[in-house]
């Protein structure tokens, strides 16, 4: 039976920190606003043009943790793919399904078959619609890292920290 | 408080100078931020003088600090030429040459500082999945994203409470003054 992305659902967005979308001071160290949260830019949800055709990728948590049992299996196989395990840190980004609906944005599951490099992600979806500047703002204002930033400068984390 | 600054002693044994005052020392700074040698040369010159230490101690923190911020972003910007394609797992272009190379004449224009708020300024680059680099100004009254397109065209754009564009504009001069006017607010 086909996913249905429900307004209760979490989107999981993989969120590159080498190079880092989370903003660092001048020390390399990750600025935090007054509720203590990252600060992420826009630019996550900025198209590459061919976006326009096939919308923003993010994984649905549901489905995840439905197939592993834990959301923290469900995070770390949405943020490490085979593709991001090869070089560079990520971590997952979680946006409420309901914050694209009210951007006038729709969000349509998409699983994905495997591939010869990509194992299968049945949990695929896809954000379609126009995502403008402002858009693009607010869903990085909503979006949020769904695990703790490591201490420290992210140059010097090891691999094991990711 | 002193405008102009007065030599020393210790340089009136050197080779003449000419009093700078802070404008002045903040435009020559501004200019040549790339050169730290330069950058030092400006703080010895501007600390030399003896009567304006506690003058020039405000006015080298207010300039030394954003253009160590320039450097270290520009540095950013250089790194993001060796990232590979797919460097986001979803598909984002190589960052192109063009688009560092816009980013970085316009962080080295003297006038680049006027975008920077004067208290706590932000400044944060990062590559585009088009293949183009942003930046984002952060710390004033309102925020201020700088885009650069693959292909080096710049948008200014300031944004409002609630992240609705306030005004963009390609034009460095006019994003100064918007964002002086947005700032007096």
């Amino acid at each position: 039976m086909p996913e249905i992305i429900t307004a209760a659902d979490e989107l999981i967005r993989r969120i590159p920190l080498q190079p880092s979308y989370v903003e660092l001071d001048a020390d390399g160290n990750f600025v935090l606003d007054a509720q203590d949260r990252p600060q992420l830019t826009s630019a996550i949800f900025k198209y590459k043009p061919t976006h326009a055709l096939d919308g923003v990728s993010v994984d649905i948590l549901r489905v995840w943790v439905g197939l592993l049992g834990s959301e923290a299996q469900s995070l770390n196989r949405a943020v490490f793919s085979q593709r991001t395990r090869g070089g560079g840190f990520f971590m997952a980004g979680l946006l409420s399904a309901a914050k694209p609906t009210e951007f006038s944005l729709q969000s349509v599951p998409d699983a994905l078959a495997a591939t010869a490099t990509e194992p299968e992600n049945p949990a695929h979806a896809l954000i379609l619609g126009n995502i403008d500047k402002t858009t693009a703002r607010n869903l990085a204002n909503a979006c949020r890292l769904a695990q703790r930033l490591p201490a420290g400068q992210v140059q010097h984390w090891s691999a094991s920290e990711q | 408080m002193p405008d102009t600054l007065i030599p020393t002693r210790r340089h009136s044994l050197a080779a003449p100078l000419t009093a700078l005052n802070v404008e002045q020392a903040e435009r020559l700074v501004a200019s040549i931020w790339h050169d730290s040698m330069v950058v030092g040369d400006a703080w010895y010159q501007a600390t030399a003088y003896h009567a304006s230490r506690t003058v020039m101690s405000q006015a080298v923190s207010a300039f030394v600090r954003p253009t160590t911020l320039l450097a270290r972003v520009a540095h950013t910007l250089r790194s993001f030429l060796t990232l590979p394609a797919d460097w986001d797992s979803y598909g984002a272009q190589p960052v192109q040459t063009a688009a560092v190379e816009e980013a970085l004449v316009l962080l080295q224009d003297a006038d680049f500082l006027q975008l920077l708020p004067a208290q706590q300024p932000r400044l944060a680059a990062y590559p585009l999945s088009n293949g183009g680099v942003q930046l984002d100004v952060n710390g004033g009254h309102w925020p201020l994203e700088i885009e650069v397109s693959p292909d080096g065209q710049i948008e200014f754009t300031f944004f409002g409470p609630a992240n609705e564009v306030l005004w963009e504009t390609n034009q460095l001069r006019e994003a100064i003054n918007w964002s002086a006017i947005f700032n007096e607010e």
